[in-house]
């Protein structure tokens, strides 16, 4: 079985933490993009740059939450969308702007759980282990990128706090103390959901499919 | 074929397991898609605020007085309505100023008679004022 070549990032992991985060230490405060709580102040008073740079360096933050909730891309962007759309014109009712990560990514959450209690959602069930590495049809494999399903079903069988902290480790190089902050636990427990994430994600894919996902 | 360090540390389960590649999940993976979506929220966002009332003290304060000064209107019409229809318990009659102060009736009307009571009779008005104060 071949697989298309990974793509290039667009954007380098360290410069999505730096823009995830928000607060980082500036090495030339000339050149530094404002604090969130700077940030928000500016959005709130309408200033469009403002809301640019709140749904940038928030996206990826936001879509992790998502993503734990639905463990599907789709969803979860749907309910990105719907979420900054809706904290960033609410931008008054956020108490403590310096916090703004955690107040959109708890909103992200609701709303993804909103979204599966849906009754439309409620054909989801569980993924069989067995269907991991199954695509679907011959249709949709070629309408999709099958590695990236593929790796989605694998992320469906880990629990949400999981899926959340293997996200902004592995993917964003969120460091654990940061990532408890975020989840709302301790940085020991997130070092153990990402023991546990890895492991279940490596026994998913399997020795071979793991030879296209291993990051060396 | 020789065995990488993976294949270790799967084969041990203290060993911290490797990543996995999980770039394919990233939203920011297509730089051109991203900026699409960057951009669809933030014209989302603003014109989500503009389409939404400035809120004002007076805006909030007649949201609010508007339903409440129905509700009173409402229950003042259903109290006219219900003291001009229901009928009314039989009116004692009014007590004078002398019977709310305490002063017993036959004295009153003595009073207005300019009528000179007995000895017996200031005694059975005063006994039965007391009689009744007592009760």
């Amino acid at each position: 079985m071949t697989y298309p070549a990974t793509e290039v990032d667009a954007i380098p992991r360290a410069v999505r933490l730096e823009r995830m985060t928000g607060a980082s230490a500036p090495a030339n405060p000339a050149a530094t993009e404002p604090s969130d709580a700077a940030a928000v102040a500016r959005a709130i008073a309408g200033d469009a740059t403002a809301i640019d740079l709140l749904v940038r360096r928030h996206y990826c933050g936001v879509f992790s939450a998502a993503f734990a909730v639905t463990a599907s891309t789709a969803d979860a962007e749907d309910v990105c969308h719907d979420t900054l759309v809706r904290a960033l014109s609410r931008l008054h009712e956020c108490r403590q702007p310096g916090r703004f990560a955690h107040w959109v990514a708890a909103m992200a959450r609701n709303r993804a759980r909103n979204l599966l209690a849906a009754p439309s959602m409620q054909r989801r069930s569980a993924v069989d282990p067995r269907t991991i590495a199954a695509p679907d049809s011959p249709a949709q494999t070629l309408e999709r990128d099958e590695l990236g399903a593929t790796l989605e079903r694998a992320m469906s069988l880990l629990t949400d706090a999981q899926r959340e902290v293997v996200l902004l480790h592995d993917l964003y190089e969120m460091p654990h103390d940061e990532i408890a902050g975020r989840i709302g636990t301790s940085a020991g427990m997130s070092r153990q959901h990402l023991f546990k994430a890895r492991r279940q994600l490596r026994a998913a894919l399997g020795p071979d499919l793991l030879k296209e996902y291993f990051d060396d | 074929m020789t065995e990488s360090r993976d294949d270790h540390r799967d084969r041990d389960p203290l060993a911290f397991p490797a990543p996995v590649k999980l770039d394919r999940l990233d939203p920011a993976r297509d730089s051109a898609a991203f900026d699409r979506r960057v951009l669809a929220i933030a014209a989302d966002a603003l014109a989500q605020r503009t389409a939404a009332p400035q809120q004002t003290v007076l805006g909030a304060l007649g949201a609010w007085s508007a339903p409440a000064i129905a509700a009173a209107a409402a229950i003042v019409i259903a109290a006219g309505v219900a003291v001009t229809l229901l009928p009314l318990p039989a009116a004692a009659a009014p007590a004078s100023f002398a019977e709310s102060a305490g002063i017993a009736r036959p004295l009153v009307q003595w009073s207005a008679d300019n009528h000179s009571p007995t000895a017996d009779e200031l005694f059975r008005a005063v006994s039965g004022r007391l009689a009744g104060s007592a009760q």
